[in-house]
């Protein structure tokens, strides 16, 4: 139906990679770094992302962008270059689409409003950003900020994002629930797995 | 319906053997339709109806829908003058879909999207649209199409499509189901009755009537940069529908003697800030050469250019290929010197300043920013740049 699945479709095709159990604990993402966390969480890989949840992705989810490479999108679902078919590019007949790509020289600002413009291809809905800060991810300097958007569904939905650029490369943590009940219930769970992110590999 | 892109379709539908789609010339069996009408209970029309008054039910809720009330009296406004003693039978909604569209449903709920908002210079160029619309409404196109098709199911989805719009990135790829309704539609008689029906509705009530032409110029102009015609190349274009429809309605604006009486132009004030809005949902779409088109031609026109060529700069910024950083830049300081500038661009000369690694020139735009929007919600990250950290 279109190249762009959204996420929660996504997550329904995503459906023959059955959820896992993460025990509270320590928690590796290979290559990229670890974290800690005091609650059991299910996890599973969707594209490049590493999603968890409580309850069931429509009510709360964490997820991990972890080592976005410069020029490359936050999903390789939302490439849409890529779904090209190579013989109308050779013929020059390109489509008017372009993609939201990260570029290792990106500020905050700017990595911020590809979150946000990613978001609503994925989410389908404006998705709006607010209270750009400095933060700190896994001791390095970077950045967050809260999110909010109405889904398809018609549900209010919150989150926040804590993110930092480390040897040209962007990792992206982000927290998100429904406005009424699950953002708050779980925040400070999502908070402390964030904060306890150490990157892989000390230089 | 207004939509170039259904308007096509049912082109398509046509070559591609259709009988039923066109054998109904203009204005057929049906009488057309009273002020105050509601449809025998026992008719298919009701039928009809009673599943439209539904769809109506849940979309008035709907978060998609745009409530702001300056817009929403001003349609609200248009409808009664373009449709005089109908305007009770007819109900505006202001949906949020980055796309050029408006529909008129049998019932006289009427949609419009903001994207048609956006393309609209003046509020003669949306009572083209509203005056066309109505158009349909009073010859009650959408009853003799079902008469037709007998596809009562594809009819109410189809409008049920109308009210909540398609995601963003659906709509160069409509659901069957839809694309199908949108198919069975309008003839190319109907749409040209209503663009006669709607340029006299229009022209009754003081607007400029040269406005109808125009909204399809812009139209076309865009489809032509988004490359559109190479799209359905292998089928027809679309250009020699939309240009025989200017044609029609330049000779039709021809023929009308000026207003007496020249109706105002409340769109650009109604519409305010929601504007920039619809140029952000705009670019959200990822798609360049037909945005660059649209932003283009409003920074040319003047309508909002502090708006345009900030969210241009955006459209450059994000593509990032080279020259784009510089053509960025040109349009963020060009925003800075307008009359009404978004405090967004200042910050905008001083992300790609920061990048380039000019920071005493960058922080000069930092502070600016800060100025302009001393409560702006990233305050701590600008005075991180400023801090000298
Ligand atoms: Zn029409």
């Amino acid at each position: 139906m279109i190249r762009l699945v959204s996420l929660l479709l996504l997550l329904l095709a995503a459906g023959c990679t059955p959820y896992r159990l993460i025990p509270a604990g320590k928690v590796e993402f290979t290559d990229h770094g670890s974290v800690e966390t005091p609650i059991d969480w299910n996890w599973r890989p969707i594209d490049t992302v590493h999603t968890w949840t409580l309850d069931g992705p429509n009510l709360q989810e964490m997820l991990f962008h972890l080592g976005i490479e410069d020029g490359k999108t936050l999903m390789n679902a939302l490439d849409v270059e890529s779904g090209f078919n190579p013989l109308l590019v050779w013929f020059g007949k390109v489509p008017d689409e372009v993609s939201f790509r990260f570029h290792k020289r990106m500020t905050e600002h700017e990595i911020m409003d590809l979150f946000t413009a990613s978001m609503s291809k994925i989410t389908e809905s404006p998705v709006v950003a607010s209270g750009l800060m400095p933060a700190d991810l896994g001791g390095h300097q970077g950045f967050r900020f809260d999110y909010a958007f109405v889904g398809k569904d018609e549900v209010r939905r919150r989150g926040f994002a804590v993110g930092a650029v480390v040897k040209d490369k962007l990792y992206l943590i982000h927290y998100v629930g429904t406005a009424l009940y699950h953002y708050d219930r779980n925040r400070a769970d999502a908070e402390r797995v964030a904060a306890s992110f150490v990157f892989a590999g000390k230089d | 319906m207004i939509s170039r892109r259904a308007f096509s379709a049912g082109l398509l539908a046509c070559l591609g053997g259709c009988a039923t789609h066109h054998e109904s010339g203009p204005s057929s069996d049906l009488p057309d339709i009273g002020a105050g009408y509601r449809p025998d209970p026992k008719s298919d029309e009701a039928g009809l109806w009673l599943k439209l008054d539904k769809v109506e039910q849940n979309q008035r809720r709907s978060p998609g829908r745009i409530r702001d009330k300056p817009i929403n009296d001003l349609v609200q406004d248009m409808v009664c003058r373009l449709a005089g003693a109908y305007c009770p039978d007819l109900r505006p909604y202001v949906i949020r879909v980055p796309a050029f569209n408006a529909t008129c449903a049998p019932n006289g709920m009427i949609s419009i999207w903001s994207g048609l908002l956006l393309r609209c210079h003046s509020e003669s160029q949306l009572a083209a649209v509203l005056g066309h619309e109505i158009g349909h409404y009073l010859k009650r196109h959408s009853l003799q199409r079902l008469r037709n098709s007998r596809e009562l199911d594809d009819f109410a989805a189809f409008f049920q499509f109308q009210l909540q719009g398609p995601a963003a990135g659906l709509i160069r790829g409509l659901s069957q189901d839809i694309t199908q309704a949108s198919k069975s539609m309008f003839s190319r008689d109907h749409e040209r009755e209503a663009d006669a029906l709607g340029l006299a509705l229009m022209a009754d009530a003081g607007y400029a009537p040269a406005a109808c032409a125009d909204i399809w110029r812009h139209i076309k102009a865009e489809d032509a940069a988004g490359g559109e015609s190479e799209r359905f190349d292998f089928f027809l274009s679309t250009h020699p529908a939309t240009t025989e429809r200017i044609d029609n309605l330049d000779e039709l604006a021809r023929r009308r003697p000026p207003a007496a009486r020249p109706a105002p132009d409340r769109l650009n004030a109604a519409l305010g800030p929601l504007r920039r809005s619809f140029m952000a949902d705009e670019i959200n779409q990822g798609h360049f050469k037909r945005t660059d088109n649209l932003l283009t031609r409003l920074i040319g026109d003047g309508i909002d250019p502090g708006g345009a060529l900030f969210y241009r700069g955006e459209l450059y910024r994000r593509r990032n290929r080279d020259g784009d950083e510089a053509i960025a830049l040109g349009n963020y300081h060009d925003a800075c010197e307008t009359a009404d500038p978004p405090a967004e661009a200042f910050r905008g000369v001083g992300t790609i300043r920061w990048r380039r690694g000019e920071t005493e020139l960058a922080r000069e735009y930092f502070r600016r920013y800060l100025r302009v929007a001393p409560n702006a919600d990233d305050g701590d990250m600008i005075r991180k740049y400023l801090s000298g950290a």
